[in-house]
Formats: C-alpha cells, sequence, structure tokens
C-alpha cells in the first residue's frame, strides 16, 4: 500500500508542476503580490512618481559619472541574472544618500508618518534582499531565490522613487 | 503551485489568493527557511501553499465533512493508479470540500492522519472515513471517465 500512495503522490506531484490555464495569468498574481507588498496607492501616482524618480535618477547619475561629456545615450535591457550584480543598485545607493542628506536639512518631510512608513519599508526590503543574498551565497542560484530577488529589487525602487518625490518636493 | 492549489480550492479566485498571500508568506519568512539539501525548498513552498489554502478553506467555512451511509469496505490503492494522472486530477478536483482536502493531504502530502487531525481540526477516526468515502468516490468517478 505504502509503494502504491508513493507512486500516486509522485504522479500527482509531476502534475502538479504543470501549467494550468486560468483566466488570470502569472503576471497578474505577481502585480497583486507587489501591490500589497507596498500599501496601495493608485496606479497612475505611481507611474508619475516613477517617472520623475527615473529622471532624478538619470540625471544624478549623469552629474556624478559622465561630468565631461556633453550627450548620454542609455538603453534598458532585460538580461539573464547572473549572481547578481544588479546594475541599478549603484543608482539606488546614490539615490539613498540623496534622501538621507536632503533629510538632513528638510526634517518636516521626513519626520512625516508616510516618509517613515516608507522608509521602513524600504528597510524591511533590504532585509530580505540581504537574507536572500546570504542564501543565494550557501545554495546557489535557485530560480526562485532569482525571481524573488528581482521582484523585491523592483520594489525597492519604486519606494525608492517615492521618497525621492517627496523630498524634492 | 497554481495547480497544488487548485487540488485543494478547486475557484480560480480562491486559488489565486491562496497564491498570492502564499508568495507573500514565503517571502515575509525566507530567513527561516533551513537547506536541508536538492528540493527542500520546494519542499517548504510546497507546505506553505497548502497552510495556506487550508486556512482558506477553513475561512470559507468549507471544511466541513461529507456524511455517508455507506458501509467503509477497503479501497485499493493500486486501482487509482491504472488511471492517467490527468484524469485522477480531474477526480481530485471534483470531490466534496471533507473527501478532497484529506486525500490531498494524506495521498499527495504524505500526511499522517493524526497530523490531518491536528491540521483541519478533525478527528483522525473521521480523517479515516472521509478518506476511504473519498478513494470510493474517485474510482466511481474515475470508472464514469473511463466508461465516457
Amino acid at each position: 500500500m505504502k509503494d502504491s500512495r508513493t507512486e500516486l503522490a509522485r504522479m500527482l506531484r509531476q502534475l502538479d508542476e504543470e501549467p494550468m490555464e486560468f483566466s488570470w495569468s502569472e503576471d497578474d498574481l505577481w502585480e497583486d503580490i507587489n501591490g500589497r507588498k507596498t500599501t496601495s496607492r493608485p496606479a497612475r501616482w505611481y507611474a508619475v512618481a516613477a517617472s520623475v524618480g527615473l529622471l532624478l535618477l538619470a540625471g544624478l547619475f549623469w552629474m556624478t559619472h559622465n561630468q565631461e561629456s556633453y550627450s548620454m545615450s542609455y538603453e534598458v535591457a532585460y538580461e539573464e541574472v547572473d549572481g547578481f550584480q544588479d546594475p541599478t543598485s549603484e543608482l539606488v545607493l546614490s539615490a539613498q544618500a540623496l534622501i538621507a542628506h536632503s533629510c538632513d536639512n528638510q526634517s518636516a518631510v521626513c519626520e512625516s508618518s508616510e516618509f517613515k512608513s516608507l522608509s521602513q519599508e524600504l528597510a524591511m526590503l533590504q532585509q530580505q534582499i540581504n537574507s536572500l543574498d546570504e542564501m543565494i551565497k550557501k545554495y546557489g542560484n535557485d530560480p526562485v531565490f532569482i525571481k524573488s530577488r528581482i521582484q523585491i529589487e523592483n520594489l525597492k525602487s519604486e519606494i525608492t522613487n517615492k521618497l525621492i518625490q517627496m523630498v524634492m518636493s | 503551485m497554481s495547480r497544488l492549489c487548485f487540488r485543494y480550492l478547486p475557484d480560480e479566485a480562491d486559488t489565486y489568493d491562496a497564491l498570492s498571500t502564499g508568495f507573500m508568506k514565503v517571502f515575509q519568512s525566507l530567513d527561516r527557511f533551513q537547506h536541508n539539501g536538492e528540493g527542500s525548498l520546494e519542499a517548504w513552498i510546497r507546505q506553505i501553499m497548502v497552510n495556506e489554502c487550508l486556512m482558506l478553506l477553513r475561512k470559507r467555512k468549507r471544511m466541513q465533512l461529507q456524511v455517508s451511509l455507506e458501509v467503509e469496505v477497503g479501497v485499493e490503492d493500486a486501482n487509482l493508479l491504472s488511471f492517467d494522472a490527468a484524469y485522477v486530477y480531474e477526480a481530485i478536483v471534483s470531490l466534496p470540500d471533507g473527501y478532497r482536502t484529506v486525500f490531498n493531504l494524506y495521498e499527495v502530502e504524505g500526511y499522517s492522519h493524526k497530523e490531518i487531525a491536528g491540521m483541519t481540526g478533525i478527528q483522525e477516526s473521521a480523517s479515516r472515513s472521509q478518506l476511504a468515502h473519498a478513494k470510493r468516490r474517485l474510482r466511481k468517478l474515475l470508472k464514469k471517465y473511463l466508461n465516457d
């Protein structure tokens, strides 16, 4: 009996790995998960904040790295992640430095409950990334880790954009 | 994991809810995960998803036992193996909540009746009985598929 139980379980578990047709896509699911990790805010507002934030980040990057050049072109490309050397990390770090610097002079915004809440969320996401990095070091590039890290990094960028918006307003 | 959740919650909206909440919990408790060799991550995620499905069943008050007056007799598991896995899957999904949940937990996830009793809040004897009825119902359904 034990053998047949194991065999049946194996058959069904194998079937679990196969995709299933639903009226929603996996992308919908991830978007929903992202939405729950941050407090719910209108999508349009997020889009505006993200766009302005990206412009700011690009400007900051340009000023700090390309002071002698007269023009800058860039492209965004999604590539296979290898070792998680996220090219946007440096930008996010620069942005966080900018936020920290602004908060030294602009205490009112930085003391607001929304700012504090977002900062806490950012710190929590960073902790999750640190945990993931430790696990990747230990156990290798498991696809689940890779996907999770990318999702968390994206959220981190969104929140950073929002914080920049607040300190620059 | 979609198929796994759908095996417990044969409703698209419920499956969606269980998956999104389950993955959130996976993220939030990643630091508590202990790697015990190949496959341990998947097993851990499966466990979280199954728990999430059970919680949703309880929330929907659907973890109710099916009462049957049929006399329990031994059911040969080997009978189920003679069918294609996809048919078995479809048949499982069509079972009543109580039968389906106990069958999934015992046969697929490998929990004991004692563990199932602890997880679902039913008696150990009820878990055995639901499993026997589930298997009998499955056999009937599968024979019907075969004849159709």
